[in-house]
């Protein structure tokens, strides 16, 4: 590989790192930190929690036609899901529909810090 | 006991910290190992002039043992230094548990061996596998940040991954402004309440440690300054921490 191609294909990763941390920092889709956060989820549940912050609010049946896998090992990450502080679940007549738990008071929080360090350093 | 320094974003100072830590700690007749843990950026080689030919990949890769990787600095000191690589170190092992155990294996040889007191990581800056994997190992874990508008979001994510992991997370503060530091503190400590991070110690912005960069170890070079004291109360707390810890078994 000549030196051209070889500064262009350290450009090209410095480029892709540079997105996965504008991911991680300014994401804007639903799940937010809980891109960062998923790496401790192991890989089967973390299908099933992706495809819940995609639906935003979905029944184990919703899960299993978005990731194509059998609606009762949807059931049980879901549950599991649940257990670990990951989803949320409320009951609808017959139907249990999940959706993100999102640590709100938190994410408040940094918001509050920051604007009184602006405030504080002149931001 | 482990000790492990992590960081959101780069240059909040972890490898200064671990460095001054480490030798306050020796100079009172602890016994302690440096592992570089930041193959994207290793700097414990530098910061304590360490001349090696073997680090921590070529153990990983089985190139060599884990006695031709640690190098005795005297004094009670011993680092264990990193080449600097593209790659995450848990990439030179089959998979992140392989690493884990490798590394666990490493401590406990070198702990055996040296005798020693404590071990401190220091970590690649933000989330990575080898920063979760030293947080998952670590008794102290302790993340470094400063004032910094992205390293006060990029806490809170560490703080939540901590949560997660069932670790309790320590918060230092480095580089705190000086003017106006009441008001930043109060500030500090309300929001590591909210994050449920409990501080362990916290540096003032300190123009004499810029001047040195990174050329020699405040703590033996102005042992009165600032800085130094800073980093004997963060040696203080961790001892206690210690004390308590090895009474609760």
């Amino acid at each position: 590989m000549n030196l051209g191609a070889e500064f262009n294909e350290i450009l090209k990763r410095l480029d892709s790192l540079e997105d996965r941390v504008m991911d991680l920092e300014f994401g804007s889709t639903p799940i937010d930190d809980h891109i960062a956060l998923s790496l401790t989820v192991p890989d089967a549940l973390r299908k099933t929690l992706f495809a819940v912050a995609k639906l935003g609010e979905a029944t184990a049946v919703d899960v299993s036609k978005y990731t194509q896998r059998h609606r009762t090992m949807e059931n049980r990450h879901l549950n599991e899901l649940v257990r670990s502080g990951w989803l949320n679940e409320k009951r609808i007549s017959k139907k249990k529909y999940y959706s993100l738990k999102r640590r709100v008071d938190q994410q408040q929080s940094v918001l509050e810090t920051n604007k009184a360090l602006d405030d504080l350093l002149g931001g | 006991m482990i000790i492990s320094f992590h960081s959101y974003k780069g240059g909040t100072g972890k490898t200064n910290v671990v460095g001054n830590l480490a030798t306050h700690l020796t100079n009172n007749g602890k016994k302690v190992m440096i592992i570089d843990l930041d193959t994207a950026g290793p700097g414990i080689h530098s910061l304590l002039d360490v001349q090696y030919s073997n680090s921590l990949t070529s153990y990983l890769s089985k190139e060599c043992d884990a006695d031709d990787i640690c190098y005795d600095l005297g004094n009670g000191l011993y680092a264990i230094p990193c080449k600097v690589t593209e790659e995450d170190m848990t990439t030179y092992c089959d998979n992140v548990a392989v690493t884990k155990q490798l590394i666990e294996q490493l401590i406990g040889h070198h702990v055996e061996k040296h005798h020693l007191d404590y071990v401190i990581l220091d970590c690649s800056p933000g989330i990575s596998k080898s920063s979760l994997l030293a947080l998952s190992i670590a008794d102290i874990p302790i993340i470094l940040t400063t004032v910094d508008k992205q390293d006060i979001g990029g806490t809170y994510v560490f703080s939540a991954i901590a949560q997660k992991m069932k670790k309790k997370l320590h918060v230092m503060f480095n580089k705190i402004p000086v003017q106006k530091h009441d008001a930043i503190t109060g500030i500090l400590e309300e929001f590591s309440e909210k994050m449920s991070l409990s501080i362990i110690g916290t540096i003032h912005y300190d123009s004499d440690m810029l001047d040195l960069w990174s050329r020699k170890i405040m703590v033996n070079y102005k042992p009165s300054s600032e800085f130094s004291k800073r980093i004997a109360e963060l040696a203080e707390r961790i001892e206690l921490k210690n004390t308590s810890i090895k009474n609760s078994d």
